[in-house]
């Protein structure tokens, strides 16, 4: 009696987990942007979202995967696609979209995406992921890569306003020097977040990374002036003492813990580590302000825009259908916020922006601010050169930082590496 | 009918082929499959930035023969591997030959012996990192504080980010060579030291003439493994120091890496990976050879 009475409740309870003619869906998100997320609020934000989104669609079954993080997510996706083992749709980080394109299999979405919902979107973000006319994805989040400061720090320093131009920047990095505390740190590393800061400084010059045609012309006429000016920058705050050499093997994350004790009076960092910052040092919360790197051409260093994004893979209609159910519902402004506002990113959706969480938080409405003054806001060139242009920028940095090489070489040195693989991939 | 009955006799005489044919296939389907592949990738034009590739003969090879960072990352690659494999085998030799005798305790040493060998590399690295991190929250900046010197930023010097990802490397490395050691040793005949010992031998003519000659085959089992195990290494390099400064810390096994993921060059990769495959092969001969030959010595 008991086992039959057990088999009826195990059938039961499977029929109530996926009802008869669900349709399964799976998506496929890195761990940091899914129930599984190490940061306690993203991971609550997510557990709770498909839980409502699949309590609101009985007719759909939500399967998550996680894929591999950063740098190896890529060549994973590549892979299923070419063995056809592609999930219905998934979070993207919006810089593959061009390559994931190219293996056609991803999805346009200019027939699911209204035009009236299209227009809560900043128009960089529609047009970098739109490729002959289609859109591939919807970005979600954006980050802003700059300078953050504590500011009781910069009161004590006897500042109470950020930097505006390079001379204001000199004058606060002296002060914090003589109080003994490092000026700033920027990450130095040989990876992309490095080269990430160096074109934000490279875009404020005025240079350009690649030609219409996604030619490397980084080394050429004003272009390589630009680049020539970005190295001579790090080099010059070495010189004057407010930039110390050991960076040359930091990211954003190794440059924390100095900001945290105070060590440091301002660190080039990303919106999006701000979450984690408080969670490691929680009195940070409302004490961080941040500024956009004056440069000593009267210019600003300019904003990246960039971060995830939904893509869908599946081809048959009721998947698809059912895939853009779960895209609209998560980029709800109030959704979308849970999300965004737990993993610290920037929105790019003015209603999202409206929600308490960014309009009433005096940084967010900093980042803002920074974003809508800047006269040049860019995307990373979606390019096939660009991981060897930004692996060959960025390991000319320790070079710089330490004198051995003169940014004119380190120009010259990125220029051969790039050009070299250039030619390799011309000839394909 | 008598075909039939010499199939069947063959087949019974080699029955046992049915049984090691499921891990002989397993073993090369997820070995020698996904390494010959790798083979093959090398002499294509594989790119993840593009959705064909095409056969380009030996030009990855030429390409990485004229690598101009080639050296550096040789002479790393020989002194991360070189330092570690003799600090992993002597070290590990040192504490089997201790836990090997009859002190307090040795259970419980034993046991807390292999925990490094059973933390992931990541979780290693990331441990170093804060053992060894800069700002004044490492663990080594603070105890320096306690004796009132100045904080360091370790992973800023080359020589010291080099000590710092071999001593990683080697931590987590011991306790393999103690266990395989410890095994070796306590199969060696107890009365080989007592008839030593009559004859009035020293610890260290014992040590020299009975312990080290009685482990050579473990010994050489180890050198292989810590040898393959530590050119392989890329989790606690790229955790720990990603190469830097500079290249100063960048082995063969983390220009795979960075070539694969981060330039996403999949075929040059491979042909580093070839490399290295080639490396293992021939040192692992080497070794045999020579252990082989002072085997033969003695008679």
């Amino acid at each position: 009696m008991s086992t039959k009475w057990t088999i009826a409740a195990a059938l039961a309870g499977t029929l109530l987990a996926s009802p008869v003619g669900a349709v399964e869906l799976t998506v496929w998100a890195q761990t940091d942007l899914s129930p599984s997320a190490s940061l306690g609020p993203v991971a609550e934000a997510f557990t709770e979202l498909y839980a409502r989104f699949q309590q609101e669609n009985p007719d759909i079954t939500l399967k998550y995967e996680i894929l591999p993080g950063g740098t190896e997510a890529l060549p994973s996706l590549l892979t299923a696609a070419s063995v056809g083992n592609l999930p219905d749709v998934a979070i993207l980080d919006s810089f593959w979209i061009a390559r994931l394109v190219e293996t056609g299999h991803l999805q346009p979405l200019n027939d699911l995406w209204t035009e009236a919902a299209r227009a809560d979107v900043l128009p960089a973000a529609v047009e970098s992921l739109t490729f002959d006319r289609k859109i591939y994805a919807a970005m979600f989040s954006n980050a802003w890569r700059g300078v953050f400061y504590r500011t009781d720090q910069m009161q004590a320093l006897g500042f109470d306003k950020a930097p505006a131009t390079w001379d204001e920047f000199l004058a606060f990095a002296d002060k914090a020097k003589a109080a003994g505390v490092k000026p700033i740190m920027i990450p130095g590393a040989n990876t992309e977040v490095t080269t990430l800061h160096l074109i934000s400084t490279f875009w404020g010059f005025g240079g350009d990374l690649v030609d219409a045609s996604g030619k490397p012309i980084f080394f050429e006429g004003d272009n390589g002036k630009a680049l020539e000016q970005t190295y001579a920058l790090y080099r010059d705050l070495v010189d004057r003492g407010l930039l110390g050499t050991d960076v040359s093997t930091m990211d954003e994350k190794a440059l924390r813990p100095f900001f945290y004790t105070g060590e440091v009076a301002a660190i080039a960092n990303t919106s999006s580590g701000l979450q984690q910052m408080y969670s490691d040092a929680p009195t940070l919360k409302g004490n961080i302000g941040v500024f956009p790197l004056p440069l000593p051409n009267g210019e600003r260093a300019a904003p990246i825009l960039g971060g995830q994004s939904w893509g869908i893979f599946a081809a048959d209609d009721e998947h698809k259908q059912a895939a853009w159910k779960l895209v609209s519902f998560m980029l709800d402004p109030a959704n979308l916020t849970a999300v965004d506002g737990a993993k610290g990113y920037l929105p790019v959706n003015q209603s999202v922006w409206a929600q308490p969480f960014y309009a009433g938080d005096p940084l967010m409405q900093q980042f803002k601010a920074i974003f809508d003054g800047a006269s040049v806001v860019k995307t990373r060139p979606p390019v096939p050169i660009y991981p060897a242009l930004s692996s060959a920028l960025s390991e000319q940095v320790a070079g710089v930082l330490d004198g051995s090489v003169s940014p004119a070489q380190a120009v010259e040195r990125a220029r051969d590496s790039v050009m070299a693989e250039y030619e390799r991939q011309g000839a394909r | 009918m008598a075909q039939r009955s010499t199939f069947a006799a063959t087949l019974s005489r080699h029955q046992y082929l049915f049984f090691i044919m499921p891990a002989v296939v397993l073993v090369l389907g997820l070995t020698a499959y996904p390494a010959l592949y790798g083979v093959l990738v090398s002499f294509t034009n594989l790119n993840f930035g593009y959705a064909t590739s095409k056969f380009v003969g030996f030009d990855n090879y030429v390409r990485l023969a004229t690598w101009p960072a080639l050296p550096q990352v040789l002479f790393n690659t020989a002194v991360f591997v070189t330092s570690v494999v003799a600090l992993q085998l002597s070290i590990g030799l040192l504490a089997a030959l201790l836990l090997n005798r009859a002190v307090f305790g040795r259970g419980l040493v034993r046991s807390i012996a292999i925990l490094p060998w059973v933390i992931p590399g990541i979780i290693i690295a990331l441990m170093f990192q804060q053992f060894f991190s800069g700002s004044r929250l490492g663990i080594m900046n603070t105890v320096f504080s306690v004796f009132g010197l100045e904080s360091r930023t370790w992973f800023s010097n080359p020589t010291e980010s080099m000590l710092v990802l071999i001593l990683a490397v080697v931590w987590r490395g011991v306790p393999l060579s103690i266990i395989l050691q410890l095994g070796g040793l306590q199969t060696i005949n107890k009365e080989l030291y007592e008839a030593a010992s009559i004859d009035g031998a020293s610890r260290w003519q014992m040590l020299r003439f009975i312990t080290i000659p009685s482990l050579r085959p473990i010994l050489l089992i180890n050198v292989i493994m810590a040898t393959s195990g530590t050119l392989n290494h890329v989790d606690i390099p790229l955790a720990l120091t990603g190469g830097g400064p500079g290249r100063s810390t960048e082995v063969l096994a983390l220009s795979i890496y960075k070539q694969g993921f981060e330039v996403l060059d999949a075929s040059y990769a491979s042909t580093i990976a070839t490399v290295i495959l080639l490396l293992n092969l021939l040192l692992t001969i080497v070794y045999l050879r020579v252990l082989r030959a002072r085997d033969e010595l003695p008679s």
